[in-house]
C-alpha cells in the first residue's frame, strides 16, 4: 500500500490478487507464524496489543492474506493479524515478518535428487539481493553440487541463481519434509529498525532454472 | 552539565577505582525530528530525544565495550557488572593505551539559529516538497526528511574532556509516474539553510518523468554513466574497504595494496571531517585524536588505510583520527570532481547505460571484490550520447577493482548524498566507466 515506498519500495503483489490470482505451484504454502515457541520471531501479542496468530501468506499457490496492523486493517475493513512490531520503545511499530517459511511436504532430499537428469543442488547460499518490488532476486551458492542422472557428482563454485519470484514459485514440483529455520535479523523502516526473526523452509525442487 | 554527564563522571571514577584503565566514555544526546511521507501525505512525524553512553575500557589488557541506554542506571551496580564481565575476557593481541597528549582541535561549531528550529521548520519543508513534485506525469511521492542535533562529550581516564556538536539534515525523495516508473534523489547538509530541496525535487521528478514505457534490459557489458546516487553508494563501499579493521578481518579488496594502483588515475577519494557544511564535521574521533583531511586514493593510488590507535599499532603506523568506539571508519567520503559538464559526459557514450540508483549491494567475495547490486529508480539506454529508452530488471554484477580501474571521467559538480543505502555522507559527481557487466533474472 506504499507506506514504505521511499526506501523499502513496494511489492509485486497487489490487493486485487488476494484469493484470486495463481502465483505459484499448488504445492506452495508460505506461512508467517509468530507463535512458534523458542523461535527468534516468537511473541504472544504484537506491539498494538493484538494476539499473535499464524498467517498463510500464500496458500496452494494463491496469495491468501497480507500482514496487517490496526491502521491498514482499517483501510481494508478487516481485522489486524498482529504483525505490528517495534524494535525499541521509542520506535513506531511497523508491519513486519516474524518467522516466515515454506510449509513442508513429504519428499526426502534423496527422492528429489533421484529424479533430476542434469541440475544443481544449491544447499546453502551467500550473496543475495532482491529488487524494490520483490520480483527480481539472486542467490549465489555457498555449498553447491552438480547433479547428473539422479546423483550428486561434484562441488561447484560461484553458482549464481538470478530468478523472478513468479518463475521460482510456478516451477516448484517437489517440496521436502526437512523443515529448517535460520535465525536472522529483519531490517525495516526509517530510522532503521532491526528485529530478530526466523526464516526457512524445507528443500524444494524447481524445474527450468537458468544458472549463471 | 546534565545529570547524565554527572553520572558518567561518577562511573569513570568507579571503574578506575575497580582497576579499569584507558577508560573512554562517550556521552551523546540526540534530538531527532523525522517526517515520513507516502501516498502524497505525511504519514508520521516522529520527535525523539535520546541520550546514552558508549564506553570502552581496558582491564588486565582485555578490552570491554558497552552501551548504556538506561539513563537511570545505578553507577555502583553497573561498574561492578562491567568489571565482572571484563575479568572473564582474554587479553588483547594488541593492547593500546589511551594517550594524554594535549592536542590542538578544530573549533566547536554551535548549531545555527535556523537548524535549532527543526521541529518547527521541517513539517513545512516536507509539505513544500510534496506539493512541488505533484505536477506533470508525477502521480505519487514518498520520502523522509530528517533533522538531527547530536551533542557529544567524551571523557577519558587520561584527562580528556572534549565536546562536539554534529547536526544532520537529510532528505530522501522518490517520485512515481506510475507504480514502476520512479525517480529518486537524496541530499544531506549540516544546516537546514544548506538543504537544497528544490534540487532534490527537480532531479527525482525529471527521472520519474522519463522512466516510462520500460523495456527489459539485455544482459551484457555496457559503458555506463553513473548518477551521483549510485556512484556514492559504490564509493562508500570503497572507503569502507580502506578501514584497517576490514583489512585485518580479511573483508577488503585492498589487502596488500597500500601504495599501489587500485583505480584509474581519474579517481581521487578523500575524507574531510573539517568541512563546515558536512553533517560529518568532527573535531576529534572517539579516542580523542584530532580529525584531519586526508586522501585515501590519490590519482588511483591507495595512499592510506583508516586507523584507530590499536590498528595503527598493529600496522606499525599512526592513528589517522578515524576511531569509532569499536573500529575505524570514515566520517565522510569525497570524490574529487573531473572536467566534464553533466551534459557532456553522456556524449562520450555511443551505446551504453545511464544508471540512477541502486540498493542491496552484496559481496560474493570481499577479498577479490566480486559483488552485485540491484539497479532501481531509472535505468536508461544511451545511444549516440542521447537517452533513448527506459529499461528495467538489471543488476550490476562486477568486481570493485575492475570497476575502479574502468573509471574514465567525472563531472565538475559534487552532490551530497546520504540515505538508506549510503549511510556515510558521500559527495559524488556523475561518473563515466567502460565495459561493466549487467545481468538479469530469467
Amino acid at each position: 500500500m506504499g507506506r514504505e515506498a521511499a526506501q523499502g519500495g513496494e511489492s509485486y503483489l497487489n490487493l486485487n490478487m488476494l484469493n484470486k490470482e495463481k502465483l505459484g505451484s499448488e504445492l506452495l504454502n508460505i506461512v508467517d507464524d509468530p507463535t512458534i515457541e523458542k523461535s527468534s520471531g516468537f511473541y504472544v501479542y504484537d506491539d498494538e496489543g493484538i494476539p499473535a496468530r499464524k498467517r498463510y501468506l500464500i496458500k496452494d499457490g494463491i496469495p491468501n492474506e497480507v500482514l496487517l496492523n490496526r491502521e491498514y486493517a482499517g483501510y481494508l475493513s478487516t481485522k489486524s493479524n498482529s504483525a505490528a512490531r517495534a524494535t525499541y520503545y521509542y520506535n513506531e511499530p511497523l508491519i513486519r515478518m516474524a518467522n516466515t517459511y515454506i510449509e513442508p511436504k513429504d519428499f526426502t532430499v534423496d527422492e528429489m535428487i533421484e529424479d533430476v537428469k542434469r541440475g544443481i543442488y544449491l544447499k546453502s547460499y551467500m550473496e543475495w539481493n532482491i529488487d524494490d518490488r520483490r520480483w527480481n532476486q539472486k542467490y549465489t551458492g555457498l555449498e553447491c553440487y552438480l547433479i547428473e542422472n539422479g546423483q550428486i557428482k561434484k562441488m561447484l563454485k560461484n553458482v549464481a541463481l538470478e530468478i523472478t519470484t513468479g518463475h521460482l514459485f510456478k516451477n516448484i514440483d517437489a517440496i521436502g519434509k526437512d523443515l529448517k529455520f535460520t535465525p536472522g535479523n529483519c531490517g525495516k523502516g526509517e530510522p532503521m529498525q532491526g528485529i530478530p526473526v526466523w526464516f526457512g523452509g524445507p528443500t524444494i525442487r524447481v524445474r527450468k532454472v537458468w544458472i549463471k | 552539565m546534565s545529570e547524565l554527564d554527572k553520572k558518567a563522571e561518577k562511573l569513570l571514577l568507579a571503574l578506575q577505582k575497580k582497576g579499569a584503565e584507558d577508560i573512554i566514555l562517550k556521552i551523546s544526546n540526540v534530538e531527532d525530528v523525522l517526517i515520513r511521507y507516502a501516498n502524497n501525505e505525511v504519514t508520521i512525524p516522529v520527535y525523539s530525544e535520546i541520550s546514552n553512553i558508549d564506553l570502552r575500557f581496558g582491564y588486565k589488557n582485555a578490552v570491554l565495550l558497552s552501551t548504556i541506554n538506561d539513563v537511570m542506571f545505578d553507577v555502583e551496580k553497573t561498574s561492578e557488572n562491567l568489571i565482572k564481565i571484563a575479568s572473564n575476557l582474554k587479553e588483547q593481541e594488541v593492547y593500546v593505551k589511551i594517550p594524554s597528549t594535549k592536542y590542538e582541535y578544530p573549533p566547536l561549531i554551535e548549531v545555527d539559529e535556523e537548524t535549532k528550529k527543526i521541529s518547527e521548520l521541517l513539517p513545512a519543508v516536507a509539505e513544500e516538497v510534496i506539493n512541488r513534485s505533484l505536477k506533470g506525469r508525477i502521480k505519487k511521492v514518498a520520502g523522509t526528511l530528517e533533522g538531527k542535533i547530536e551533542k557529544i562529550r567524551v571523557i577519558t581516564s587520561t584527562g580528556y574532556d572534549l565536546q562536539d556538536i554534529r547536526t544532520t539534515i537529510m532528505l530522501n525523495h522518490r517520485c512515481f509516474s506510475n507504480s514502476t516508473s520512479t525517480g529518486q534523489w537524496a541530499y544531506c547538509a549540516r544546516s537546514i539553510k544548506d538543504l537544497d530541496y528544490n534540487l532534490v525535487v527537480e532531479k527525482a521528478t525529471q527521472i520519474a518523468e522519463i522512466n516510462i514505457n520500460q523495456k527489459k534490459i539485455e544482459a551484457g557489458n555496457y559503458d555506463i554513466v553513473f548518477s551521483p546516487m549510485i556512484f556514492a553508494s559504490l564509493m562508500e563501499h570503497v572507503a569502507l574497504a580502506a578501514s584497517a579493521y576490514n583489512i585485518e578481518l580479511g573483508l577488503s579488496f585492498f589487502i596488500g595494496k597500500l601504495n599501489s594502483k587500485v583505480a584509474s588515475d581519474k579517481l581521487t577519494l578523500y575524507e574531510d571531517p573539517h568541512d563546515h557544511k558536512s553533517p560529518a564535521y568532527s573535531r576529534f574521533d572517539d579516542e580523542c585524536i584530532p580529525t584531519r583531511k586526508k586522501d585515501v586514493i590519490k590519482n588511483g593510488i591507495l595512499i592510506t588505510y583508516l586507523h584507530n590507535l590499536r590498528t595503527a599499532k598493529k600496522f606499525g603506523t599512526e592513528s589517522t583520527g578515524n576511531a569509532g568506539i569499536v573500529f575505524p571508519l570514515p566520517f565522510n567520503v569525497y570524490i574529487k570532481e573531473g572536467d566534464y559538464k553533466e551534459e557532456e559526459i553522456f556524449k562520450e557514450i555511443k551505446r551504453g547505460l545511464f544508471l540512477v540508483n541502486n540498493w542491496y549491494l552484496r559481496f560474493q567475495n570481499y577479498i577479490t571484490g566480486d559483488f552485485s547490486t540491484i539497479l532501481r529508480d531509472g535505468i536508461f539506454l544511451i545511444e549516440n550520447g542521447e537517452i533513448k529508452q527506459a529499461l528495467y530488471g538489471g543488476r550490476l554484477s562486477e568486481n570493485f577493482l575492475n570497476l575502479l580501474n574502468s573509471i574514465e571521467g567525472l563531472t565538475n559538480i559534487k552532490y551530497p548524498i546520504k540515505w538508506w543505502e549510503v549511510n556515510i555522507p558521500t559527495y559524488s559527481p556523475y561518473a563515466l566507466a567502460r565495459n561493466l557487466r549487467i545481468t538479469t533474472a530469467e
